[in-house]
């Protein structure tokens, strides 16, 4: 992710320092990434501001207990994933587990090393806003870990320590994600293809 | 370039965007990839993939979350440098009040005088010497300043007293309605 945590370290000294007023820096400095996160997560952007704000009162609350041995970013982001996972539990929508037909295609997205013509052939245009469908519509682990990665830019060892798994299933999930996106962009743009 | 029958799995193409391979295995993958169009074609679509999932768009939260955020946790953000100067001008305003109503009450008591003799002018004295100073110069102008300096004049310090405290008693009042508001926020 983002190398900010010396400068994230000043400002948090600064607070408890007795400066609660540099907190504002820290919320300014990762409100809109969270955003990103927790929209995606949760898919309606009202509730993702809501527990974004929810999240920055929360680390703030628990300050004190925050003893540095994990840049700020990372910490921060695994409380907002817990917020985000209970607000979808509470919605009593289990977060979405892989379906059937879904490790079929993962399977035979992983079986196929593919011809991506189709997706070499596409415009960005159209490929941007396919991924982002696509991304949307991946199971919560799986997004999780392709948002973090690409929108938070976290390497594994952070992505395990927000997730909190292994960093092998943090692996596994990312390359589980990057394979069905692929799979079903792929086929999107071939139906587009044969349907032209 | 020539069809290979071993192909790269998927998972080490992806390491290989992500620049996470190591120096020998890299390697190896480079040369399969120069040889293998089965794999390069595989390279290439996660490539894109990955430059996309790079590029999505990101969200921008309402500039005013971090006032929100702090509203929340009762932190109170710094005052910009008008309203300390308010601040401070309203802190005069509250002494002038004071002590116009301390005149006020001195006046009232006989501790004061508010003059006319001729041994004692008093404090008035010099408010009603500067009274027809003024009246004096508008006089014959008609203008409601004139005729608003005259009635001071006529009516001698006293009046001019009491205007001092009505005055700077509403700016004292304002000042403390505009504080409490401003606290709010």
């Amino acid at each position: 992710m983002a190398p900010t945590p010396t400068t994230d370290r000043t400002v948090i000294d600064e607070i408890l320092a007795g400066n609660p007023r540099a907190y504002a820096s820290l919320v300014d400095r990762y409100k809109d990434r969270a955003l990103t996160m927790a929209s995606r997560l949760v898919g309606d952007r009202a509730e993702a501001e809501e527990l974004v704000q929810d999240a920055f009162v929360r680390a703030y609350r628990s300050l004190e207990r925050f003893r540095g041995e994990s840049a700020f970013g990372t910490w921060f982001y695994r409380i907002l994933y817990n917020l985000c996972m209970s607000a979808i539990t509470r919605r009593r929508e289990r977060p979405r587990q892989f379906y059937e037909h879904e490790e079929e295609a993962l399977d035979a997205a992983m079986a196929d090393t593919g011809e991506p013509t189709a997706l070499e052939r596409m415009e960005e245009e159209e490929l941007q806003s396919m991924i982002s469908e696509e991304v949307n519509r991946l199971p919560e682990k799986l997004k999780s870990a392709v948002l973090l990665f690409y929108v938070e830019g976290m390497s594994y060892d952070e992505m395990a320590e927000v997730l909190q798994v292994p960093l092998g299933t943090v692996k596994t999930n990312l390359f589980r994600g990057r394979t069905l996106l692929r799979a079903r962009v792929l086929r999107r743009a071939d139906k587009e293809v044969h349907a032209a | 370039m020539k069809e290979l029958t071993e192909h790269v799995p998927l998972g080490k193409i992806q390491q290989y965007v992500d620049g996470a391979l190591a120096e020998t295995d890299r390697r190896a993958v480079t040369l399969h990839l120069d040889a293998c169009r089965t794999c390069r074609a595989a390279w290439v679509g996660f490539s894109r993939l990955d430059g996309s999932l790079k590029r999505m768009p990101r969200e921008h939260a309402s500039p005013s979350l971090a006032a929100t955020v702090m509203n929340r946790l009762n932190i109170t953000p710094p005052r910009d440098s008008a309203y300390a100067l308010l601040k401070h001008t309203g802190t005069v305003f509250a002494f002038l009040v004071v002590a116009a109503i301390l005149i006020g009450v001195f006046l009232w008591t006989g501790v004061i005088t508010l003059g006319g003799g001729e041994t004692d002018p008093g404090i008035t004295g010099w408010f009603a010497a500067a009274g027809d100073t003024f009246a004096g110069a508008a006089d014959g102008a008609g203008t409601l300043t004139a005729r608003f300096v005259s009635f001071f004049s006529s009516q001698g310090g006293s009046a001019v007293v009491v205007f001092g405290v009505a005055v700077l008693g509403f700016l004292g009042v304002a000042d403390f309605l505009f504080r409490k508001g401003s606290l709010r926020h």
